[in-house]
């Protein structure tokens, strides 16, 4: 559950502000493509300091 | 015309709807616009049957405890030991009651999905799981906050990481923890009895459906109509599985908000 919650949430909170990016630049999807890739990469390390060694 | 060949060839609507889960009223002199229906009344049989029951087997408790007295003791036991102890600690003895009466009214609400002629869980409307995730929700910000005080913001926020991540990791701490949360909490246990209540429907008017169609299609429609029979035993465990889940998950939130170390 928390991992799931930690991998998601990673993608959607960057992914989000990235899209916000996307309208304030006018660039269509780079921004929430790079949000989500950090938010992604970003949960993975939550997950793996909270649950694993 | 026997009653069965009525009941077969009556028009049954295929397939169910979410219209299906809003009732009608019960009572005697409204239509669809009287707020009192038959999830009204489960929702206050569960609350009464639950007080009653309780001060029932509570009332002159016995040394050697009678069987309702000892099925009363065995759930408080049990949700004490294995849920409030063993998620929270020690301290978790506090949290057992509150975390008993969630568990059983879950449990209760729940099982009126398999009762028969109830045959729907109150739960299968979204209101009532979203009430019981906001009571958790609160409750745990509330602990954080009184064991922390402003402190529980970092407490819940900061994990143990270089400074220079926190900025991506500290937006994912707060969306995870005080929005998925809640939201995770309520849409599981409504989306479980939903779909338990929809499986019953699709099977049992299924079975109607073909055998109307078709005579031809008549074993199958036993078939239909057996499967509805596995498919409320099936529906038990994820009953009881889900009023477990709700409580384990709000202990552990409990947990979280009120341990001293940075979980």
């Amino acid at each position: 559950m928390v991992a799931i919650s930690y991998l998601i949430g990673g993608m959607v909170v960057w992914g989000g502000i990235g899209w916000l990016v996307d309208q304030w630049l006018g660039t269509e999807g780079i921004g929430m493509g790079i949000g989500a890739v950090i938010g992604g990469a970003a949960g993975v390390y939550l997950v793996v300091r909270r649950l694993g060694a | 015309m026997t009653g069965q060949t009525i009941v077969l060839a009556a028009d049954v609507p295929f397939p169910p709807t979410v219209e299906d889960f809003y009732l009608p009223s019960i009572a005697p002199w409204g239509g669809h616009d009287v707020w009192f229906t038959k999830v009204t009344l489960l929702l206050w049989l569960s609350v009464a049957i639950l007080i009653l029951y309780f001060l029932l087997s509570y009332r002159k408790p016995q040394l050697v405890p009678t069987k309702k007295q000892w099925l009363a003791e065995s759930i408080y036991g049990f949700v004490r030991n294995n849920i409030a102890v063993e998620m929270i600690g020690r301290e978790g003895v506090r949290f057992a009651p509150y975390l008993t009466t969630l568990f059983c009214f879950i449990f209760m609400m729940n099982l009126w999905g398999i009762i028969p002629f109830a045959q729907i869980s109150p739960n299968a409307h979204i209101a009532f799981p979203i009430i019981l995730a906001v009571i958790s929700w609160v409750m745990f910000i509330y602990l954080g906050f009184r064991k922390h005080g402003a402190g529980y913001i970092k407490h819940a926020l900061v994990p143990p990481a270089p400074w220079f991540i926190l900025p991506i990791l500290v937006p994912i701490e707060f969306f995870s923890n005080f929005i998925v949360r809640p939201f995770s909490l309520a849409v599981r246990l409504f989306a479980n009895m939903f779909a338990g209540h929809m499986l019953l429907l699709v099977f049992t008017l299924g079975g109607f459906a073909m055998i109307n169609a078709n005579a031809l299609l008549t074993p199958v429609s036993i078939l239909s109509w057996v499967m509805t029979i596995a498919l409320t035993f099936l529906d038990f465990a994820v009953i009881a599985l889900q009023a477990y889940v709700f409580t384990v998950l709000t202990a552990s939130y409990i947990q979280g908000s009120v341990s001293e170390e940075a979980h």
